[in-house]
């Protein structure tokens, strides 16, 4: 074969290797939760994702099989390149549980808990054998673990299998992914709790997707059912919302305890416990 | 012209190999990295890591009918180790999704009944296990409570009973619909239960008192007779004052007796010495069944030696002549079994006990240690640490240490009473795991559990801290001469909350660890115990309290905690400031005491469900204290109606979820 043609083949390779790549990974939907079992089958514990409007993570909520609630986790990205730099564990009550931090490549990592004890041997160097593969090794030396991750023909996240160092699959993971994110979840200043203590400008970022317009109200009701403030209510196009809701003029109440309430349409889609504290300033008035 | 498109071919070939290769899938990276899914696994001890390796831990042996397989419950590992005892090798393992907690098995030997929970995943399940597969044919979720353990199945096969320690309840279990039929309440941390061989009655060990600490004339834990057949308790009955660590309960062959292994602390004495029993004697208590009624309470020591730490009890009776049963004893802390002749054993305990038992009296065999004989008992030393698990097969009874990672055998003895100790044939050693080396954490664990480190080897830190926890007892053990009772403490944050002791006389854990080796045991603490030992608290992480719905607070424990952060309302965290809940600082808080006018140290709020009863003394349940008006504005605000009932309520609440 001419030289030219070759380079051509060559090329050709290439390009539809890359297109072939970038199709098998980039077309995937955001994976909503993974399950992770043991090599019987017995499910472990799942986590679920949590995404920004712009569809960015932000963190994840791990749970026990039985949806026991074990850990929020936020992520802490680098400002600039979008890089993994920690991520912080809180357990229940909203304290530090454990901290991951990540090397400067952006996959090892080493894993702390509040009291800075390390809780897995040092730092764990990550290394990609190729995109789907990854070998784990602690930096002073020995065999961490290997993992395979999977992609299914949609491109979509479906599995990770998790081996030990003689080559046997251990536990494994199993995505779940949705087309559009139909659950309305409301944070409340940026904390995990459905009732924590307003500081400073007290706020409540809504956000959630809508796969059509239409009217979103957020009230503030008592305990009682009856209602003490009216924060939003207003037509909403489709696709990803955020609004900042600040508290303290739109509430005429009390500090106490409040329900406050989002519905789509008059139809409840969620409601947590927010605490509306007059003694701090910037709280509700 | 065709070299150069040759060369830049290849290279361009090599090159993006090179990248394709190197280069991680930057959507997984993005999402979930192997970090996340490491850190899933590895915080929930799934995988082992350098810090936390996947130990065995057995904590239970149980035989298949026959004989011929052992599954051994290896707790740390989640799995079942299955064992041919014929061929001496390992069959399979059962993996399990929690760790495992106790095992029974059917008479026919086909379905394992496994009970798991652990402190990271607390909420108990009942796996029902093919024994020929180890497939889970199902799990039973829905009534099991909070570390669930000690799966009890009466002789006919019909019922399953399970404790749910902190949860303090049982469940009953139809094994014909494999849910859970009631759900009774015991007294406080039920830990250990066998059947009667008529399977009418049900003995449940609770392992803590229920009581004020300075309840001093009755203080103790409890052992329930329940009635099978109606499923309900009959009596709960108490122990000698100061019982405590009900880790092993049996059943004698002949139905009419209970045995509950148990520790007796000596609280009222001042903690001076360790021998003769003067701190704990390590005890059998025994409990007419029919009668419901205490019997006597029989020191397992010797005069000269301790038998630390008794935990389980099993009868072998096949294969033996007619009243010539034994009676098996493990001994965790002192690393021994003893194995006793049962029939003159309680025709002892009959002929002593008399017309009635009567405490300190001449027949009271709690604290005297002449009454088991060199003919009547033999102590059996065994090689790996923390002997707690026993199984009896035929004539032979089998052990497997809990921390006997090193070595990884378990220990097949003769039962025979044949010389006291020594002097007899070598135990069969059964490889039943890979050797694995111990970290500093887990040599830590080890060396509070041991009484090799006690003068000899009467308690261990276990004694007075069951589960590294209280005993519920107060104790006399500072030597001034402000020697006064203080209420025994957790160890659970110790490290990270200096100073220690109720009055924060000790600057750190460091010195508490140290000072309790060289006092409390007798010894001169060395680096080698203590080393460890302080990196095993520094790691001691709470259990979820039982009061969390699903690993989140309650409604109830929501409103608490907006309470509990409300300045305006309660005081609370002027010294209770989270996330440990102390403040390092000593008050007058108003506790009665009429021997020590010390202010007290702060203690931490973590756990506070378990570690009852509260104050210095332990003269206090939660609500009380709560109320001591020198200790919080609780008491005032109430009365002002700041504060309402309910609101103390959604406190407590709140309080019991940490």
């Amino acid at each position: 074969m001419k030289p030219v043609l070759r380079f051509k083949g060559v090329l050709s390779m290439m390009l539809f290797t890359i297109v072939l790549f970038s199709a098998s990974v980039y077309s995937g939907l955001n994976p909503t939760r993974v399950d992770f079992f043991d090599n019987a089958n017995n499910p472990i514990s799942f986590i679920v994702f949590n995404y920004n409007e712009a569809g960015a993570l932000t963190g994840r909520t791990m749970y026990m099989a039985d949806s026991t609630f074990k850990r929020e986790v936020d992520l802490v990205t680098n400002p600039t390149t979008g890089a993994r730099v920690a991520e912080t564990s809180r357990d229940f009550n909203g304290d530090t549980s454990f901290v991951t931090k990540y090397e400067s490549d952006g996959l090892s990592f080493s894993i702390r808990d509040q009291f800075q004890l390390d809780h897995v041997g040092g730092v764990v160097n990550v290394a990609a054998t190729d995109p789907l593969n990854y070998s784990l090794t602690y930096q002073v030396g020995g065999f961490a673990s290997r993992m395979k991750y999977e992609y299914d023909a949609s491109g979509n996240l479906k599995r990770v299998d998790v081996f030990n160092e003689q080559g046997v699959m251990e536990y494994f993971g199993v995505f779940s992914s949705v087309g559009v994110n139909k659950t309305v979840s409301a944070r409340i200043g940026g904390a995990p709790q459905a009732v924590i203590t307003s500081r400073g400008s007290a706020a409540i970022d809504v956000r959630f997707n809508l796969s059509e317009p239409g009217i979103v109200k957020c009230e503030l009701l008592t305990l009682s059912g009856r209602v003490a403030g009216v924060l939003m209510n207003e037509n909403v196009p489709k696709g990803h919302f955020l609004r900042s809701i600040k508290t303290g003029r739109n509430i005429k109440a009390s500090s106490g305890v409040y329900l406050f309430v989002v519905s789509v349409n008059g139809r409840v889609v969620s409601s947590s416990r927010f605490l509306a504290d007059v003694a701090v300033k910037g709280g509700v008035q | 012209m065709r070299n150069v498109c040759s060369i830049l071919s290849k290279t361009v070939l090599v090159v993006f190999a090179v990248y394709a290769a190197g280069v991680a899938d930057d959507f997984i990276n993005k999402i979930i990295p192997p970090a996340v899914v490491f850190e899933t696994l590895a915080l929930n001890h799934d995988i082992g890591t350098i810090k936390k390796p996947k130990y065995r831990s057995p904590t239970a042996l149980v035989p298949s009918p026959d004989g011929t397989i052992m599954y051994i419950a290896e707790q740390a590992a989640k799995r079942i180790c299955v064992y041919d005892l014929v061929n001496k090798k390992i069959l399979r393992y059962m993996l399990l999704p929690n760790e495992v907690t106790g095992i029974a098995i059917t008479a026919d030997g086909k379905t394992l009944f496994v009970t798991c929970a652990s402190d990271l995943w607390p909420a108990g399940m009942v796996c029902v296990v093919n024994a020929a597969t180890g497939a889970i044919d199902k799990k039973i979720t829905e009534k099991i409570g909070h570390t669930c353990r000690a799966p009890v199945l009466t002789p006919d096969g019909t019922k399953l009973y399970v404790s749910n320690m902190f949860d303090n309840n049982l469940s009953v279990i139809s094994t014909a619909s494999l849910s859970v039929i009631k759900v009774v309440e015991m007294i406080r941390e039920p830990y250990a239960a066998a059947v009667t061989p008529d399977g009418k009655r049900l003995i449940v060990g609770n392992s803590l008192p229920n009581d004020r600490s300075t309840d001093s004339e009755w203080v103790s834990c409890q052992i329930t007779i329940y009635d099978t057949e109606k499923d309900e308790v009959l009596k709960n009955i108490r122990l000698t004052r100061g019982s405590h660590s009900v880790f092993g309960v049996a059943v004698s062959p002949d139905g009419k007796y209970a045995f509950a292994t148990h520790l007796i602390g000596k609280f009222n004495l001042e903690g001076s010495r360790v021998t003769g029993g003067w701190l704990h004697t390590n005890n059998i208590a025994v409990i007419d069944i029919d009668k419901m009624e205490f019997v006597n309470d029989v020191s397992l020591d010797f005069v000269e030696q301790g038998m630390a730490n008794p935990w389980e009890i099993q009868f072998a009776s096949k294969g033996f002549a007619p009243d010539s049963a034994y009676m098996l004893v493990t001994h965790a802390g002192a690393n021994a079994i003893s194995m006793i002749r049962y029939k003159p054993f309680i025709d002892t305990v009959l002929k002593v006990t008399g017309t009635g038992w009567v405490l300190g009296s001449a027949n009271d065999m709690g604290q005297k240690f002449n009454f088991l004989t060199d003919a009547m008992r033999k102590v059996v030393d065994i090689k790996s640490k923390g002997t707690r698990a026993l199984a009896v097969v035929g004539t032979k009874v089998f052990t497997a240490g809990f921390f006997d990672d090193e070595n990884g055998i378990m220990e097949e003895h003769a039962i025979t009473t044949i010389n006291r100790r020594g002097g007899f044939p070598d135990p069969v050693m059964h490889t039943i795991g890979a050797p694995m080396k111990k970290t500093g954490e887990r040599q830590g664990e080890q060396n509070f559990y041991d009484a090799d480190l006690c003068l000899q080897e009467w308690q261990s830190c276990a004694s007075c801290h069951p589960l590294t926890r209280p005993d519920a007892l107060n104790w006399i053990l500072a030597k001034t001469a402000l020697a006064s009772p203080k209420n025994a403490k957790s160890m659970l944050y110790a490290w990270w909350t200096p100073k220690t002791t109720w009055t924060g006389r000790r600057p750190n854990a460091a010195s508490s660890i140290a000072a309790g080796i060289e006092i409390e045991l007798a010894i001169a603490p060395q680096e080698n115990m203590t080393v460890p030992m302080d990196t095993f608290f520094m790691y001691m992480k709470p259990v979820p309290s039982p009061f969390l719905k699903k690993g989140r607070l309650s409604e109830s424990a929501l409103r608490g905690r907006a309470l509990y952060y409300d300045k305006t309302k309660v005081d609370c965290i002027e010294c209770h400031a989270g996330p440990l809940f102390y403040d390092d600082k000593t008050y007058k808080v108003g506790v009665v005491d009429a021997f020590d006018p010390s202010p007290i140290n702060t203690p931490g709020l973590t756990e506070c469900w378990r570690t009852g009863p509260y104050g210095h003394l332990g003269s206090y349940y939660l609500k009380e204290i709560f109320l001591i008006e020198a200790h919080s504005n609780m008491k005032q605000n109430l009365a002002d109606g700041k504060l309402t009932i309910q609101d103390v309520d959604d406190l407590i609440e709140y309080v019991n979820c940490l």
